[in-house]
């Protein structure tokens, strides 16, 4: 195996060395007999990176890993990514580009080289592009290949993920690491600091059901739901999460858990009657066993109809309707409930769900379609669906 | 006139330049996506062939490819293919690379060249098969067979599919790739149905929205990447019978605002014009939504000097709102557009030149 000259990296500076070394540095990468440079320039589009305007070598990193904090965030990748060569024979110190790191990290994997030196240009690689999937699995193998201490690890991507927690290859890293670990302890309180941050963050929220059904960590997670609904019961991803925990320990079968689920609900659609992800939860739970199969319910909305109305209430009383006729099933009695369901289509065109007009419209004609009998004394719709649009 | 009549006048004139579609912007949009890209696109290097497939495909729609080098973009694009090496043992990470980042030579043609790291991702093979139609091309240089056997390799128990064979979070979102892939190259062996329609069963939610997994939260991106990986399957209505699509029409409908959110109570987002308003398309109640709201809104997101389209109304345009937000008209019959296909996610144009390549393909098959 051919060793490489090169610069010992110190850990208070990244200092690469004389410009010797940084010769020989881009000789390495040439080495390599790699054409990406000639491949580059014949590949449209490309990512060219704006020439650095001004030097600027310090690097706040050396301290250990430290969380960024959303202020510095923006700065220290800009310092990273405005790094430029700086040949000084006097000074002698010298810091690369994007495309230096890149084209070294490239001869490297080519060379599928298990150092501790790659394992530190994929930390510089990192901090360019966190979303490089390849930087990540070409250090996921180094990290086992030199068995490196993985608790480390673990605070290297917690900051990385504060950072960026938007960005699917830092969460899909954290997970291999948590699992190689065999160790979640840490994760529902990290996780919960992310959704402190942004509490509908997908990734998050994945992860979070990943640990739980994994680890079996189920106790509690309920409580933090509730939590999470009281600061924001619009909260749409928390609805999911207890519907997630509710169908995973007890189930909704238990009539005194649907009950008691149920009751919950009605209780948050009073607190704040406009609120879509409320009314899902509500409706979700029991349209499987039948809206209109739930005792008292059609009572309990139509007096909530009364102080707490909200276009997703009547929705769901046309919703109810239909079940009742479902399950009537073309026997007696369909005029007073599909009347009813007609009554409401018309007022959410009219009123209450205006932008929806023509969906409201289709959904009373097909219940009139599905169960009327042509009776001429029910109020049938008759208007005509959206043709053209005006831009013409 | 009247004074009120000529501020009327100058007012209506106002409005209208407000919500006019600047066409000729958005083509040099895209003519400069093209091109370069500023340095603060650099996390979207491995994914570059997406933001090529988001500007020709929005010039097709556009209905502008003219001004694109269409000989030179095919020659890329063919560089990006992952081609079996002399030995054939890397067939499994066959298909098409984002860019050129992993730095292995510039070839068009095989046999590939080994390298330990070099494999195709889902969501490029998609994107660049999908712009080699809308070029015009006939695919004569794609190695079917070994894309075919990529996506295979990427395929889990459970039905979804990873982005590449190292591995990655799998999801909907590469469900839908491979559903691209497979109807595009009119073959599908290259995954376990079955197992998919299954994935995607289980991703329906309890509120009647699908999200990127079961369990997972509701959203309009995971909707569209169900209902239309069904429908290019043919599978629609076999996997959801009709009340099951009413309650998905329902939770889909709910969306529009003014323009469309992806999640229930999230503020809205021009690209959702086209995720949810394709699946409504697709279930056969878009036209029941509420277009000059839709309208309206994409339009307040138009970047009247640079081109494009961003996700809010004064926030910076990137390509795949650009394009998004075009389609998003697309489907309301904006003038001048052409029609987008709401599956495959390309123009009626690009489609039928891939129909036509099928023909081709039964025609000279013995």
């Amino acid at each position: 195996m051919t060793c490489f000259p090169l610069p010992e990296m110190t850990s208070k500076r990244r200092d690469w060395g004389d410009c010797s070394a940084t010769t020989d540095l881009r000789f390495i990468a040439a080495a390599t007999g790699e054409t990406c440079e000639a491949s580059s320039a014949r590949s449209a589009p490309a990512v060219r990176f704006s020439p650095p305007r001004c030097p600027d070598w310090r690097r706040s990193p050396g301290r250990g890993w430290t969380r960024g904090r959303r202020k510095e965030r923006r700065s220290r990748r800009w310092t990273a990514s405005r790094r430029w060569a700086s040949r000084s024979p006097s000074r002698g110190v010298t810091c690369f580009t994007v495309t230096d790191v890149f084209d070294y990290f490239r001869a490297l994997l080519k060379k599928d080289e298990k150092s501790e030196r790659a394992l530190a240009l994929t930390t510089e690689a990192i901090e360019l592009n966190a979303a490089n999937y390849t930087v990540w699995h070409y250090r996921r193998v180094l990290l086992q290949a030199l068995q490196k201490d993985l608790r480390e690890e673990m605070r290297y991507i917690t900051a990385i993920i504060e950072d960026q927690p938007k960005n699917y290859q830092v969460w899909h890293h954290r997970r291999m690491v948590v699992e190689w670990l065999n160790d979640p302890s840490e994760e529902l309180d990290f996780i919960a600091e992310i959704l402190s941050q942004d509490n509908k963050n997908y990734h998050a929220w994945q992860h979070r059901q990943w640990v739980i059904q994994e680890y079996k960590l189920w106790d509690g997670e309920l409580d933090y739901v509730e939590e999470l609904l009281e600061e924001d019961v619009r909260n749409n991803s928390a609805w999911n999460q207890r519907h997630f925990v509710v169908s995973h320990t007890s189930g909704y079968s238990d009539p005194s858990v649907l009950e008691q689920e149920v009751q919950y609900t009605l209780k948050q659609i009073k607190k704040a009657p406009h609120n879509e992800s409320a009314w899902n939860y509500l409706k979700g739970i029991l349209q499987d066993r039948g809206l209109s199969s739930h005792p008292g319910l059609l009572e309990q909305v139509l007096e909530l109809k009364e102080t707490h109305c909200s276009p997703y209430l009547i929705a769901f009383l046309v919703d109810l309707y239909e079940d009742m006729l479902e399950s009537m099933d073309g026997g007696q009695g369909q005029e007073e409930p599909l009347s009813k369901a007609l009554v409401l289509c018309e007022l959410l065109a009219r009123e209450t769900d205006t932008i929806r007009k023509e969906y409201w419209r289709y959904v009373a004609r097909s219940l009139q379609t599905r169960f009327g009998s042509g009776d001429p004394s029910v109020p049938t719709v008759e208007t005509e669906p959206q043709t053209t649009p005006a831009s013409d | 006139m009247t004074m009120t009549d000529e501020e009327q006048l100058h007012g209506s004139f106002v409005d209208f330049e407000q919500i006019d579609f600047l066409r000729d912007r958005h083509v040099k949009f895209f003519q400069r996506c093209l091109q370069v890209l500023p340095e603060r696109y650099s996390s979207l290097e491995t994914s570059r062939l997406t933001i090529v497939f988001f500007a020709l495909s929005g010039l097709d729609v556009l209905d502008a490819l003219d001004v694109v080098n269409k000989p030179s973009l095919t020659e890329w694009i063919y560089s990006l293919q992952v081609l079996p090496t002399d030995d054939q043992s890397n067939l499994g990470r066959c298909g098409f690379r984002g860019s050129s980042h992993i730095g292995v030579p510039y070839s068009t043609k095989g046999p590939g060249c080994p390298h330990p790291f070099d494999s195709a991702h889902v969501a490029m093979t998609y994107t660049g098969l999908a712009s080699l139609i809308i070029l015009g091309d006939d695919l004569s240089r794609v190695n079917k067979q070994a894309c075919l056997a990529g996506l295979k390799a990427l395929q889990l128990e459970d039905g979804s599919f990873y982005a590449v064979p190292e591995g990655s979070e799998n999801d909907m979102r590469f469900v839908y790739c491979a559903a691209c892939i497979c109807y595009m190259l009119n073959d599908w062996t290259g995954m376990d149905v079955k197992k998919a329609i299954d994935y995607i069963r289980r991703s329906m939610s309890y509120d009647n929205g699908i999200g990127q997994g079961a369990g997972l939260e509701s959203h309009g991106g995971s909707t569209f990447c169900a209902i239309a990986a069904l429908c290019l399957m043919g599978k629609l209505e076999e996997v959801f019978p009709k009340r099951e699509l009413d309650r998905i029409r329902r939770w889909c409908i709910m969306r529009q605002q003014n323009g469309f959110h992806g999640r229930p109570n999230k503020p809205v987002d021009t690209c959702y014009s086209f995720w949810v308003g394709a699946t409504l398309e697709l279930l056969d109640v878009f036209r029941y939504t509420n277009f000059e709201k839709n309208r309206n809104y994409i339009l307040s997101t138009q970047d009247r000097l640079v081109g494009g389209f961003a996700k809010w109304p004064d926030s910076h345009p990137d390509p795949l709102h650009a394009y998004f937000g075009i389609c998003g008209l697309s489907l309301i019959g904006e003038s001048n557009l052409r029609r987008v296909h709401p599956a495959l996610n390309i123009s009626d144009r690009a489609l039928e030149h891939m129909q036509q390549l099928h023909r081709t393909w039964r025609d000279t098959c013995t």
